[in-house]
């Protein structure tokens, strides 16, 4: 190659090397540009642009952190930066930036955090991921009433405290429908097995899997021993929505280092409630034996909660015992010849 | 005028950078070089993201945790609390993804063009380099610790087994244990972030002083340097690169920008994901698997691992080195293979998924699965290949072309079917919806 | 010489990192009360990746893996499938059909004296199927 033309040749090859500098650094530059438009630093700028009293600027930028009794960090005041202030409790103020709803009481999100009671990803700041919408799978948002209830079972009893009811109500359904039976609640007041699987496992199967175990259970496991509840439910939205608030918190991790005090475990956790759930869980002076396969307040076995198609004609006049899988009646709906049933 | 003396002067700087870049490069390089269409450029790019990887690599360490309860909310850290953190980790992910693939085209480009031809240790050296690609990159996809990675390196590690006699015990070292654990990650993390990366160097350099001590890019033997025309490597060659470099990381930086690393949910080590699957590159030896386990987790992967590293021994033909394909007419035997490998796998994978062959395949002993299945159709076409092709045009190097390109189409058709299968690995269309199996 | 000892270093590195303790659970660990198992029931401990059967026969527990690459399997009318690639198998754990080539491993039951029921899965046992097996109190379960 004669010199000229490779003076021509270095000549170009030093352009285009100019030209590719170029636009690496407009890209490097783009890259610290997105990193500014985080949404977080967005909705901080936006905040102390309001100009509102009381609002401290070096308070308020940058990431804000709170470390829970759970030993869980939450970012969530970043964005939510009124949460604890009363003086923004206004409509007018826009959300994220208004204080935190009444009915906080004694759950100050300094100790307890946001996500133990909303669900959610606390450690996040993109918002799709720190309101569990991006993966409904891993934490399902609880982002309000009625199933942020389930929550309250981390740290609580359910029914101890006020604000609960749906979760309470819940409870008694587990119970008064008989549930207990084949899904004990032996692992702490959570889980265990029995017939059933442990529904501290199954339940993070989300809620729609739940839902189609009660009504239809063949669809969820062909072959399925568990019978439907659909007549019981199906037209009782609120009572199944109750019911469903009550599984979902058996999924959810418990927080004994928060500390609370109720004591024990209410008549949830005990074996005793298996039978005497239809007395509201109280026991009274004559123990009186009575299959839980009823609904609250009524007094007989109901056979179509079972068989929700007719009633086969082997079952007539029969209590179904699962212990041993077929229909006895008398003592052996409970007490199996050679076991006794716990007293 | 000494090369690369600059126009300015003879500074400190200048003479370093001289000293270093022209160690790597000879004075004086073949036009051929400099063409794009030569190499494509992509033992550059694949060294540019070695490059990219170990340094976000070591950012990523400033804040990266290897012990299961602070593996996965370090990473979110990274991801969402860091400044540049969701960045650099999208920088790590995507150069990493980017490495395993063109380090594979590298070769491929390297045996298409005969370039093995004389070179037996560089060559090994290579594929000793795409081996500890594929390592680093499986050894790092565990260490985001969510639900994905957990199960993926739980099957690909599981795959171990199938190699006879030592499987379960390299099994066992690998993951320190029984299954993915505490002592997995830290095994994990200290092969990713040291031993692999100090063995890669060192090949590396080793790979880098071959090339330059078997005289640059191959070229048929008879055509020395002397025969050819050349340019000076300053500023020819080297500003090629540098421009090659700069545009490598540009792109991948703007992918980095705007496509974010993904993170799933924390590992559920109860609930496996379904479909579970492994890392991308390795769908091909989970397809298989699927089919037979002794064919798809030794024999094959086997098989190829043993002809590559063999092929610079036995295949010696001069005629066509450095060259696409050799001669012409070889390129209509790689052409007309390329399309009738298309034609059995599409076939062999059809059979396969007909309803009567899996019920006759089910009633009968597990040998009659392990012989006839799409893997051990696809490697037997290869064989075939091979032979017919040998005797009929009596070439060696037209033979090995056209039996990897075989087995290519085998190893891709494989990723994109195992791609393609969803749940309880039923096959879907891509436009098909998943029927969520509970 | 220096050779030798090269070699020898090269030899321990392996030999170090070869795991000489378990990490998690032990080989040996207790599933239960006898009243926790119910007669002619199959019962899955998701947390022990077991299943634990009971019936006339006597008691026996068994992976909920599969042997093809470690999926859990799934319950069926007929026996188990896994989601993963498809393989059956029959309600004793047998290979019916699929990429899975050995049977569900079965793992020898005993009761301690602390009347728990426990399990050795180190020890795959050569034949499936729940076997007798001695209560605390003396009697056959």
């Amino acid at each position: 190659m004669p010199d000229d033309e490779r003076e021509r040749e270095h000549r170009r090859l030093r352009v285009c090397f100019l030209i590719a500098a170029g636009a690496l650094l407009c890209v490097l530059v783009l890259v610290v540009i997105r990193a500014e438009q985080a949404p977080w630093r967005v909705l901080q700028k936006e905040f102390l642009g309001m100009g509102l009293p009381g609002t401290d600027e070096e308070m308020e930028l940058g990431i804000r952190q709170y470390y829970t009794c759970a030993s869980e960090v939450d970012r969530c005041s970043t964005c939510h930066l009124g949460i604890e202030r009363r003086d923004l409790g206004d409509d007018n103020i826009p959300i994220p930036f208004r204080a935190h709803g009444p009915g906080l009481g004694g759950h100050l999100p300094n100790r307890i955090g946001c996500s133990s009671c909303h669900g959610g990803s606390g450690r996040a700041l993109d918002p799709g991921v720190a309101h569990g919408l991006a993966d409904a799978r891993a934490k399902d948002p609880l982002m309000g009433q009625p199933h942020i209830q389930a929550s309250c079972a981390r740290c609580h009893v359910p029914g101890a405290r006020e604000g609960q009811e749906r979760l309470e109500q819940g409870a008694w359904l587990y119970l008064g429908l008989g549930c207990l039976l084949c899904h004990p609640l032996t692992d702490g007041g959570r889980g265990g097995l029995d017939f059933g699987p442990d529904l501290k496992m199954i339940g993070r199967k989300g809620l729609g899997y739940l839902k189609t175990s009660l009504i239809e259970p063949n669809e969820n496991f062909p072959g399925s021993t568990m019978p439907s509840f659909r007549l019981a439910l199906d037209k009782e939205l609120e009572a199944t929505e109750n019911l469903l608030i009550y599984l979902e918190s058996l999924v959810l991790d418990r927080y004994p280092a928060c500390g609370t005090r109720e004591k024990s475990q209410g008549m949830v956790g005990k074996p005793c409630a298996t039978c005497h759930a239809g007395q509201e869980g109280r026991a009274s002076g004559r123990l009186k034996h009575r299959c839980t396969y009823i609904l609250r307040g009524a007094a007989e076995l109901r056979c179509t909660n079972c068989h929700s198609s007719g009633i086969p004609p082997t079952g007539r006049g029969q209590g179904y015992c699962p212990l041993v899988k077929q229909h006895r009646e008398g003592c052996s709906a409970c007490h199996d010849g050679a076991a006794r049933a716990p007293m | 005028m000494r090369p690369g003396a600059h126009a300015e002067g003879d500074t400190l700087t200048h003479r370093m950078r001289r000293n270093f870049l022209f160690h790597l490069h000879p004075v004086q390089v073949p036009t051929r070089t400099l063409r794009p269409t030569t190499t494509l450029g992509l033992g550059v790019i694949t060294l540019t993201l070695f490059l990219v990887l170990a340094a976000s690599g070591v950012l990523l360490m400033v804040y990266y945790v290897p012990t299961p309860r602070e593996a996965y909310s370090s990473t979110q850290d990274l991801q969402y609390a860091v400044t540049f953190g969701a960045f650099v980790r999208a920088l790590h992910r995507w150069a990493g993804h980017a490495m395993v693939l063109t380090a594979f085209l590298h070769l491929l480009r390297v045996f298409f063009t005969g370039a093995y031809f004389r070179r037996e240790l560089n060559w090994t050296l290579g594929l000793g380099l795409f081996l500890l690609t594929l390592g680093l990159a499986f050894t790092g996809y565990l260490l985001p610790w969510d639900q994905l990675s957990f199960w993926a390196v739980s099957v690909s590690a599981n795959l171990l087994d199938y190699i006879p006699w030592i499987g379960g015990s390299l099994k066992r070292v690998l993951l320190g244990g029984h299954g993915v654990s505490q002592a997995a990650l830290i095994r994990f993390y200290m092969l990713h972030v040291a031993f692999l990366p100090g063995l890669m160097l060192g090949l590396v350099l080793l790979h880098l002083w071959r090339i330059r001590k078997d005289g640059g890019l191959a070229r048929e033997p008879g055509k020395g340097p002397v025969d050819l025309p050349t340019l000076p490597a300053w500023p020819h060659l080297l500003l090629r690169e540098a421009i090659l470099i700069i545009v490598v990381l540009t792109l991948l930086c703007l992918v980095a920008t705007f496509v974010s690393a993904p993170l799933g949910g924390p590992p559920d080590i109860h609930n496996p994901s379904n479909p579970e699957k492994t890392p991308w590159y390795f769908l091909w030896v989970q397809e298989m698997v699927s089919y037979s386990a002794p064919v798809g987790g030794f024999i094959f992967p086997g098989f190829v691992l043993v002809s590559l590293f063999l092929l610079p021994f036995l295949e010696r033909e001069p005629e066509g080195v450095g060259r696409w394909f050799g001669m012409p007419g070889k390129r209509v035997a790689v052409v007309v293979s390329m399309v009738l490998a298309l034609c059995f796998f599409v076939l062999f994978e059809w059979m396969f998924m007909k309803q009567g062959v899996v019920s006759w395949l089910s009633a009968r002993p597990p040998l009659f699965r392990d012989l006839l299945n799409p893997a051990s159709g696809m490697l037997l076409v290869a064989v075939f290949h091979f032979a017919a092709t040998g005797v009929l045009v009596r070439s060696t190097r037209t033979a090995c072309l056209v039996a990897v390109m075989v087995l290519v189409v085998a190893v891709v058709g494989f990723t994109v079917v195992a791609w393609c299968r969803g749940p309880m690995w039923i096959f879907f269309w891509p436009w098909e919806e998943w029927a969520l199996a509970g | 010489m220096v050779g030798v000892c090269a070699l020898s270093a090269v030899a321990g590195s392996v030999r170090l990192a070869v795991p000489a303790f378990e990490e998690g659970l032990p080989r040996r660990f207790p599933l239960g009360l006898l009243s926790d198992f119910k007669m002619n029931t199959l019962t899955w401990l998701q947390d022990r990746d077991l299943f634990v059967m009971r019936d006339h026969d006597g008691m026996g527990a068994f992976s909920c893996r599969c042997t093809h690459l470690g999926c859990m399997v799934r319950r069926t009318a007929e026996g188990f499938v896994c989601p993963c690639h498809g393989a059956e198998y029959g309600p004793l754990g047998e290979v019916i059909s699929g990429p899975a080539r050995r049977p569900l491993p079965w793992y020898r039951v005993w009761f301690e004296r602390d009347g728990r029921l426990w399990v050795d899965v180190g020890k795959p046992l050569d034949e499936a199927g729940p076997t007798p097996v001695v209560l605390p109190q003396g009697n056959r379960a």
